[in-house]
């Protein structure tokens, strides 16, 4: 069957949280549980709009707080329903133990996170603190850059959760994509209703004998081997993605890829980044190619599972690699991102010349000139005769 | 991953769980998510953590409940709305109910006490 075919697309000038609402209006999911918080507002508010219009058959639970926000999307996707959820920052925070329990109990939900700046102090503004929290939950996460990813993404979250049993998070850039306007395409209803499917539970405990979910794994090895479960579907992780992305981008002519990368065919110097500032390192990234300097950039939009094997190709050729990070641990030379492409790369037998940065924590502005002095930094990195990772800390970008 | 936990229909408990192996189950072996029987909690003794007991007096009693709604481990045995006894396998001798009792029916002793015998139950220091 060709889903394409029928497809028809509209194009349409929107805020990257009203493409998300919208690809939620089209997916309709069984249940919403969520609570509002500063950047995802408008997603919550437009969509309970749309429940009390009676546009959508789902369920809008309104809870107290986010934790229940999730305690109550786990107990709604336990009893058989597709359940959602939204959130940022503090939020994501404050539901943190209860991801661990989304994935450990593989329930396919999707969450929509718009990454805003972690407290204290605090500052409502776009960076990754929140999804870095995340990272080892085992979830699935997948980062916009612009307000048709977003769209895209939250498409593609919700065959590869229900493919792999686990969580998905599809995620945005606070503000700077959320509340910024773009043109994109949306595709039709019954096209996107067809694409994520009729939701057939792994189980519902509605249904049949009582019984728990969750069980005790206290003595032994259990709760390891359960552990293990988790770890192989991950492990399949990258292939689902792939696999949703490419038959997404069959319909909409958009493709999918774990890394996407500009000028690296020939390209002596790299930025890797993630979100929103691929744009603003692509913008300066074709500037200096029309100088005839050799540079490219890398964007990572699934994070986890880690492409490490794109990452490497990407990356194979060059002679420095800047990794800019939205986002600290606060630990050694590398922000997380850093990290990951350092494994990757030690992985390949990779050992180019590679500085980290930090850039626009609490939505600090990214200015152009702070991807010229990445240029330029790595420029002096080709020159010396160094290898592995060049600064002892990573360098903030954007404070002065 | 097997398939047969996707595709196992309402309940991803299958009717031929090997509990009996359950050590050497392999990674692939669980259900998803952990599911299992409901309810086996009953079959799961705790009484063994106890240092100290709750005795009950039938004569004291006068089928208030309260000791039977506050008791964390529902040991509180009830027979057609009238206090019967205390469930020795799951009681883990918290105290509450002494404390919710207002009528002197429950006292709390060693553990070593034997409860059946009134005469050492009076003798022993209430704890």
């Amino acid at each position: 069957m060709s889903l394409a075919a029928n497809a028809k697309q509209t194009a349409i000038a929107a805020t990257g949280n009203a493409f998300v609402t919208e690809a939620f209006r089209q997916i309709e999911p069984d249940a919403l549980c969520a609570y509002p918080i500063t950047p995802q507002t408008t997603i919550v508010e437009k969509f309970a709009q749309l429940v009390a219009d009676g546009e959508v058959a789902t369920e809008y639970v309104c809870t107290e707080s986010e934790h229940s926000a999730m305690t109550a999307t786990v107990g709604a996707a336990a009893a058989g329903a597709r359940a959602y959820t939204v959130t940022a920052a503090q939020g994501l925070a404050h539901m943190w133990e209860e991801l661990y329990i989304a994935s450990g109990l593989r329930l396919p939900i999707v969450m929509i996170n718009v990454n805003r700046a972690l407290s204290a102090p605090i500052n409502i503004h776009g960076d990754h603190s929140d999804i870095m929290g995340a990272r080892d939950t085992c979830w699935v996460i997948i980062i916009a850059e612009s307000p048709q990813e977003a769209y895209d993404n939250t498409i593609i979250a919700t065959p590869v959760a229900e493919d792999l049993l686990l969580p998905v998070m599809s995620s945005l850039d606070g503000f700077i994509t959320s509340h910024s306007i773009m043109r994109g395409d949306v595709v039709d209803d019954a096209t996107v209703k067809a694409f994520v499917g009729e939701y057939t539970p792994c189980d519902d405990l509605m249904i049949g004998s009582p019984r728990t979910l969750g069980a005790f794994a206290n003595l032994g090895p259990t709760y390891m081997k359960v552990k293990k479960a988790q770890r192989d579907a991950m492990d399949r992780g990258l292939a689902s993605i792939k696999r949703v992305g490419d038959e997404w981008a069959s319909i909409t002519g958009r493709s999918f890829d774990h890394v996407e990368t500009w000028g690296m065919e020939d390209a002596e110097r790299a930025i890797v980044v993630m979100g929103s500032a691929a744009g603003n390192a692509r913008a300066v990234a074709r500037r200096l190619r029309a100088e005839g300097e050799k540079v490219g950039v890398v964007k990572v939009r699934t994070y986890r599972p880690f492409p490490v094997a794109d990452i490497a190709a990407a990356l194979a050729n060059v002679d420095a690699i800047a990794v800019l990070d939205r986002a600290e641990t606060f630990s050694a030379q590398a922000g997380p991102l850093a990290l990951d492409v350092m494994s990757a790369l030690y992985d390949a037998g990779i050992n180019t010349p590679l500085r980290t940065y930090i850039y626009g924590l609490g939505g600090n502005d990214v200015k152009l000139e702070q991807m010229y002095q990445v240029f330029t930094d790595l420029k002096a990195v080709t020159t010396d005769d160094v290898s592995g990772v060049v600064n002892s800390t990573p360098r903030y970008l954007g404070i002065g | 991953m097997s398939d047969k936990w996707i595709k196992a229909g309402p309940s991803s408990i299958p009717e031929n769980l090997d509990i009996d192996n359950f050590d050497n189950w392999a990674v692939e072996d669980f259900p998803i998510g952990m599911v299992g029987p409901a309810g086996n909690g009953a079959e799961y003794y705790t009484g063994g953590w106890r240092h100290e007991k709750p005795v009950w007096q039938k004569d004291l009693c006068k089928n208030c409940m309260l000791c039977w709604i506050n008791c964390a481990d529902t040991a509180v045995f009830m027979e057609n709305q009238t206090v019967s006894g205390i469930n020795y396998h799951h009681c883990k001798g918290c105290g509450v109910c002494p404390i919710e009792c207002r009528f002197g029916a429950l006292k709390m002793v060693p553990e070593h006490v034997d409860h059946l015998d009134p005469a050492a139950v009076a003798a022993a220091e209430g704890v």
